[in-house]
């Protein structure tokens, strides 16, 4: 077990070292963690004199906690998918290409460790990142402290946006072995579905489903009565039962992507 | 260390002196309520518009507000943070405890009609988020030096035993 392990940490330090060199876990923290953080400080210091009714103030707490939450998400909102679809291609559709996959696989370690290590550092690094400048943002930058629900709901949408973006994408990476490919293809689906989604005669499970981060974007801005957005407000069991399904699809695809990989012919 | 000192400048970039002015018919039953959002201190310039007259501003939290709107805008049950009361045009920084949600109430007892100018303008540093950044950058610099310490002694160590 203690040797397994050991070599499970090797393998993770041979991809930390081969894949996230510098700039790229540098440049990866300047986007998630500055962008939002300069969102968020540029969004509250105004000084908003409003002439508040009595409506206002009844939501003030929901009002005050989706209000900054959704500042923060917006930050994030439009790095989410693009930074996963990228360290996907260049971590591992890439070593398909240039054959660094078949080095790897000459190490004294099972197939699918090889691909699961890949898999964990593309869902960690960035949700790790996300996370962290939530929390930083949460203590040092919003004003007010959010409700723990929506904290919860913001981070579970991250995780599971992530989760799924990654599985899907590494399942294209195996499949083609062509980073234009896999790099296509998320980039349709990380664009195309929530167009698509915001089409109404969707099932609202369905929608959280395929874009777990959008609806719990969506939740959240209608917790304030600030943002006022006008769209239809997500059931929280809708919300629920949508993460539940986009995160049995998610484990689906990473078995079948690891099923395939250790039975795809590697290299020429 | 590089991303402690990026929030640090992003916060005196965010920190540049923001004012907003609004201008408000009040009266005896009909006071107004102004909220705004707030991590530095703030400059509040209330001003009448004919200077006839007197009236109240109190300084609260946002929670304090919320009790005055459900006691007919009146600043009986509250403690506001600052008060000045019978006064013909306020200029004074408002010290705020914390960063977060604050309000003010201006009242008056003139039953004529009033024109009151209301202009907040921030002031100072965002302290909170500059400390965030200095706590960032001060870990960084620890894992820094930590890094270099550790390699010194790892490159001693190998060369003892080469000895």
């Amino acid at each position: 077990m203690k040797h397994k392990l050991a070599k499970l940490m090797a393998q993770f330090q041979i991809e930390i070292r081969m894949s996230y060199r510098f700039p790229v876990i540098e440049g990866l923290t300047a986007l998630i963690f500055l962008y939002p953080i300069w969102i968020a400080i540029s969004t509250w210091q105004d000084v908003n004199i409003r002439p508040d009714t009595l409506e206002y103030f009844v939501y003030a707490e929901f009002g005050f906690s989706g209000k900054h939450l959704a500042t923060l998400m917006t930050g994030m909102l439009q790095w989410l998918p693009i930074i996963v679809i990228v360290l996907v291609s260049f971590t591992a559709a890439k070593s398909f290409e240039d054959g660094y996959i078949q080095t790897l696989l000459t190490y004294p370690v099972e197939r699918v460790t090889v691909l699961l290590v890949k898999i964990i550092c593309v869902i960690v690094i960035p949700a790790g990142l996300m996370t962290f400048t939530s929390l930083f943002a949460i203590l040092f930058v919003i004003p007010q402290s959010p409700l723990l629900g929506d904290v919860s709901i913001m981070l579970s949408g991250v995780w599971i946006s992530i989760l799924l973006f990654a599985t899907l994408s590494m399942l294209v990476a195996v499949i083609t072995k062509k980073v234009s490919a896999t790099a296509i293809f998320g980039l349709a689906f990380g664009i195309v579905t929530p167009l698509l989604l915001s089409n109404t005669a969707f099932p609202n499970f369905v929608r959280v489903a395929l874009d777990p981060f959008g609806a719990a974007y969506r939740y959240i801005t209608n917790h304030s009565t600030y943002l006022m957005l006008g769209t239809e407000m997500t059931p929280l069991f809708d919300l629920q039962i949508g993460f539940g399904i986009s995160l049995m699809i998610s484990l689906a695809l990473l078995a079948f992507t690891l099923w395939i990989f250790t039975r795809s012919e590697i290299g020429g | 260390m590089i991303l402690g000192i990026a929030v640090i400048l992003l916060s005196s970039l965010g920190s540049y002196v923001y004012s907003e002015r609004t201008m408000r018919v009040i009266e005896e039953n009909d006071p107004l309520v102004y909220l705004f959002e707030i991590g530095q201190d703030v400059h509040a310039n209330v001003t009448l518009d004919h200077s006839i007259g007197t009236f109240n501003v109190y300084f609260m939290t946002w929670q304090d507000a919320n009790r005055t709107m459900f006691e007919n805008m009146t600043a009986t049950p509250i403690t506001p943070i600052s008060s000045f009361e019978n006064i013909s045009s306020l200029q004074e920084n408002l010290y705020i405890p914390a960063p977060g949600i604050y309000a003010i109430l201006v009242t008056t007892e003139s039953t004529e009609l009033q024109i009151i100018r209301v202009e907040l303008s921030a002031i100072g540093i965002q302290t909170r988020v500059i400390s965030g950044g200095v706590l960032v950058a001060g870990v960084g610099a620890a894992m820094l030096v930590l890094s270099v310490i550790w390699e010194h002694r790892t490159k001693s160590s190998l060369g003892e035993k080469a000895k």
